[in-house]
């Protein structure tokens, strides 16, 4: 028996309207299945829609038609109090932390920014649980007191994904999270994102458009193209027979070397 | 042509806008703004109870608005009870006078801040960069009121005739005279007022001009050795115009204000006097349409710059 | 010049300018409507040091101003008796802060003599010590009309920026509305439908409370600004990705924002409603008799006369300069110390 999907996005459509007659359509009857367990990578070019369906995901967006559903409960409609419960199931990592930072704010309050609106209101208990967040990502305590600005981009990752990691997530959305940060880097951030995974039973939407990190990192990889699902196969099927032209493409823009 | 079209709509808006406002404070005015009017001993009981209905004083807002609106529309905006006539009539000299008043000061404060502004961008840092940043300094620094005192002062040791528009004497005296005479006693005020504006003109256009000096193609043409006067004059200046023609615009409303002030110290009959006036007179329809006028100016002054605007800049044409 | 640049010295400057007026009691040797209708305008009584006899004396003193026979305003000194400058003396009593009784003044002399250290009026009342009162209702008439004004433009901006819509369309059409009106026009014509004679309590929370509302569009214009930008910021999603309500993003995310720009615009609003208190009182529309304060102090000087021979009468508009210069002291040092980090 097919196990029920941890996040499904099902038949998503969403329009823009544009200037006074014309809309572009961003989303078009998407539909997107992540298993418990699972690493789900999401390509495409820019433009191609992964954002906008990244925010539907985590239901900061909502989406003109379809429905999400979180283990076979639709929250797409949820509003209010109802809503609140479930936002924490599922996080969103965005690539460019520094916005997603107040840059006046302490690292240690940022990250137990979520503790606090959930209502924990002993603040030693939410910097101990900020502070044990930091470690499993390997920040250490010095940081604790800088601002979002003093620190280096891939540590300003680290504290946006220590921030979703407090509020133990089921699911964590990173939306090219990884982009930007420099080989090494990228790299190092990966493996945490994997122990994390094995720790706390994680399951990741990684958006990218570099196929290679989501061909490394994933189980299964769609492929995405003009706001539609093109392709949707395991990494190595996909690999070895893409049948999309839009995976083809990214395929061979790729340089030659192997890929893991 | 649409834009400017919709443009104009947008001002007509405004300036109703206004009028609604003006006239809703007339309604929140307590009961015995009426009683003191009762007092003056001008106004006839029967007058005031006459002009009451007449105008629906006492009536709810949108009646009193529609009567309003329809004497405004005639020309007559009213009743002056101090004058004991439509307000209309009293209304377009002073109007007339403010105008000529505001007219030539603007014209003096752009003809020194316009040459100034850009010596003073073109040569930074210069002795004339420096005697500019120091007048405004200066002028900023000194409110007009006290300006117009000192200048008051000044007007009187001099012997310039500071105060009225003409003369007595020569109030039957021949068109060359008379114009004369006005601008005698016109020239006081209008310096105030330039000085008034000119630290605001002065400190823009000098931005402006250092901001257009600034962009690459300036540069570019530079290199090209194109003469520095040349690029100052043909190609930065354009380039500074878009901000200096909003800057236009914006001093038309601060003009207004200043002008109230200048006319009330040097007592030039203006819209601005008239207002003071009819404040102490309780002369509730002037005190409206004063202040509808002034309005109606600055709303007009910006919308002659919008089309300036759209006449001189290329970029707002493509839109 | 380094010391120029620190806006803590202007800072300290204004703190002791209010400071001054605020305690306009005890600098103030006489209250502000003590009358002398015999030495009504009247030149500063002159400090001297130097008898008569070239004696000199460690205790300045002055002298009686006497009405020169067969003038209406020319004074010479009476020396038939010297009166000596007494130092923290007792004078007429006041109330520190309107709540504390006290009589000790900063200087003073007996009672049958004056001294005028500005000169007097028109109703022969001491403009040094007008100046000081007159003060205290004219700054702080500024200060709270600036407070009020950039209160109202915030609330309005944070509203009209963080709801957006047509709650956004209304404050922003009503903001033009009000800025579409010469804003001496406006102050005035909303003052003119009010009773002309109030009480000099009521006229003062009246003229705070006129320019304060009259003055909130242009900083909920730029509060509004800020208000957008922040809402679509990024950490905003997040907070919401949280669970945040509007509430506690409005509150931890964009009023410090909101905040820290309206703070720079009281800063610049300041001067500007001090200087619209003096010239509403000037028209004789604010603060009246016998309460002074500098606009209707400066009122005096539309006689001929006085506008000529009486130049201690000056001292409210000198003392307005000086003021409105140091504020601008001030901003320049705020400005460049901000651009130079």
């Amino acid at each position: 028996m097919r196990p029920v999907p941890l996040l499904e996005a099902c038949d998503l459509r969403k329009a823009y309207p544009r200037g006074r007659r014309k809309r572009i359509i961003v989303l078009d009857d998407v539909s997107v299945s992540l298993y418990p367990g699972s690493i789900l990578a999401l390509v495409g070019r820019s433009g191609s829609g992964k954002s906008t369906l990244a925010r539907c995901m985590a239901l900061l967006e909502k989406p003109d038609n379809g429905e999400i559903r979180i283990c076979g409960l639709a929250v797409t409609n949820l509003s209010g109090g109802e809503l609140r419960q479930v936002r924490p199931r599922v996080q969103l990592v965005w690539q460019h932390s520094a916005l997603a930072l107040n840059p006046r704010f302490r690292v240690v309050d940022l990250i137990a920014e979520p503790l606090r609106i959930q209502g924990i209101v002993s603040k030693s208990r939410r910097r101990e649980q900020a502070l044990a967040a930091m470690s499993k990502l390997g920040l250490p305590e010095a940081v604790a007191n800088r601002t979002p600005l003093q620190l280096s981009g891939g540590q300003r990752q680290r504290v946006a994904i220590a921030r979703a990691l407090v509020q133990r997530p089921e699911v964590i959305i990173l939306d090219e999270a990884l982009s930007g940060l420099d080989i090494p880097l990228q790299a190092q951030i990966a493996a945490i994102l994997m122990q994390l995974k094995a720790s706390f039973s994680l399951s990741y939407l990684f958006i990218s458009h570099d196929l290679r990190m989501a061909a490394s990192l994933a189980d299964r990889i769609a492929v995405m193209d003009e706001g539609k699902i093109v392709e949707s196969q395991p990494v190595r099927d996909l690999l070895a027979q893409p049948q999309s032209k839009a995976a083809r493409q990214i395929l061979n823009s790729i340089p030659a070397g192997p890929i893991q | 042509m649409k834009s400017i079209g919709l443009r104009a709509l947008h001002s007509l808006l405004l300036l109703v806008g206004a009028s609604v406002l003006s006239i809703l404070l007339v309604r929140l005015a307590p009961g015995d703004y009426f009683e003191s009017m009762r007092i003056n001993p001008q106004i006839s009981n029967r007058t005031i109870a006459a002009l009451r209905s007449q105008y629906g004083l006492d009536k709810p807002l949108p009646v009193l608005y529609w009567h309003w609106a329809q004497s405004a529309l005639k020309g007559e905006g009213g009743f002056s009870f101090a004058y004991n006539s439509a307000a209309g009539p009293i209304l377009w000299p002073r109007a007339q006078n403010t105008l000529l008043l505001a007219g030539c000061a603007t014209l003096l404060a752009w003809m020194i801040a316009l040459p100034a502004g850009v010596l003073a961008a073109a040569r930074r840092g210069s002795w004339a960069d420096l005697l500019a940043s120091g007048t405004i300094a200066l002028l900023l620094a000194i409110p007009e009121l006290v300006l117009g005192l000192v200048l008051l002062l000044f007007a009187v040791h001099t012997g310039f005739p500071a105060g009225g528009m003409i003369s007595a004497a020569r109030a039957e005296a021949g068109f060359w005279d008379k114009s004369r005479d006005v601008i005698r006693h016109l020239f006081m005020p209008a310096v105030c007022l330039a000085a008034g504006l000119l630290p605001l003109l002065l400190s823009h256009v000098r931005a402006a001009m250092e901001e257009a000096l600034r962009s690459p193609f300036i540069l570019a043409a530079r290199g090209f050795g194109i003469s520095f006067r040349r690029v100052l004059l043909r190609h930065a200046l354009p380039a500074a115009l878009n901000p200096i023609i909003s800057l236009f615009g914006l001093s038309v409303g601060l003009l207004m204000s200043s002008s109230l002030l200048v006319e009330a110290i040097f007592g030039w009959p203006g819209l601005g006097k008239l207002m003071l006036q009819a404040i102490a007179d309780r002369d509730l329809f002037l005190v409206i349409d004063s202040t509808m006028l002034g309005t109606g100016f600055l709303i007009a002054g910006n919308f002659v710059a919008d089309i300036l605007l759209y006449l001189c800049d290329p970029r707002i044409r493509a839109d | 010049m380094a010391f120029v640049q620190s806006p803590k010295l202007p800072l300290v400057a204004l703190a002791t300018v209010y400071g001054i007026v605020t305690m306009a009691g005890f600098f103030a040797p006489y209250d502000y409507e003590r009358q002398n209708r015999h030495t009504a305008l009247a030149p500063p009584t002159r400090i001297h040091f130097v008898e008569p006899n070239s004696r000199f004396r460690l205790r300045p003193f002055v002298y009686r101003w006497k009405l020169r026979p067969g003038t209406l305003h020319q004074y010479e000194e009476d020396h038939s008796i010297a009166f000596p400058l007494r130092f923290f003396a007792s004078g007429r009593p006041y109330k520190i802060a309107a709540l504390i009784p006290s009589w000790i003044h900063l200087f003073g002399t007996r009672p049958e003599g004056n001294v005028f250290l500005l000169g007097t009026d028109e109703y022969g009342r001491d403009v040094f010590s007008r100046l000081l009162y007159g003060g205290r209702i004219s700054l702080f008439a500024g200060l709270l009309a600036a407070g009020i004004s950039v209160s109202l433009g915030l609330a309005a901006g944070v509203f009209a920026g963080y709801y957006g819509s047509w709650i956004d369309e209304t404050i922003m059409r009503a903001a033009e509305l009000f800025l579409a009106v010469p804003w001496l026009y406006l102050l005035l014509a909303v003052r003119a439908f009010l009773p002309l004679r109030m009480d000099p309590a009521g006229v003062f929370l009246l003229l705070i409370a006129i320019a304060g509302t009259i003055g909130w569009a242009r900083p909920a214009r730029l509060v509004r600004g800020v208000v957008l930008s922040a809402r679509n910021r990024e950490y905003v999603l997040a907070a919401k990705s949280f669970g945040a309500s509007d509430f506690y993003i409005l509150r931890t995310h964009i009023l410090p924002q909101a905040y820290s720009v309206a703070m720079t615009q009281a800063r610049l609003y300041i001067p500007q409603y001090i200087t619209a208190e003096v010239v509403l009182s000037f028209f004789g529309l604010g603060v009246g008799e016998p309460v002074p304060s500098w606009g209707n102090m400066l009122d005096s000087l539309q006689s001929l006369f006085v506008l000529e021979s009486c130049w201690w009468m000056y001292a409210p508009a000198a003392l307005l300069v000086i003021v409105l210069l140091i504020f601008e002291w001030f901003f320049r040092a705020e400005s460049s110390r901000f651009q130079a980090r």
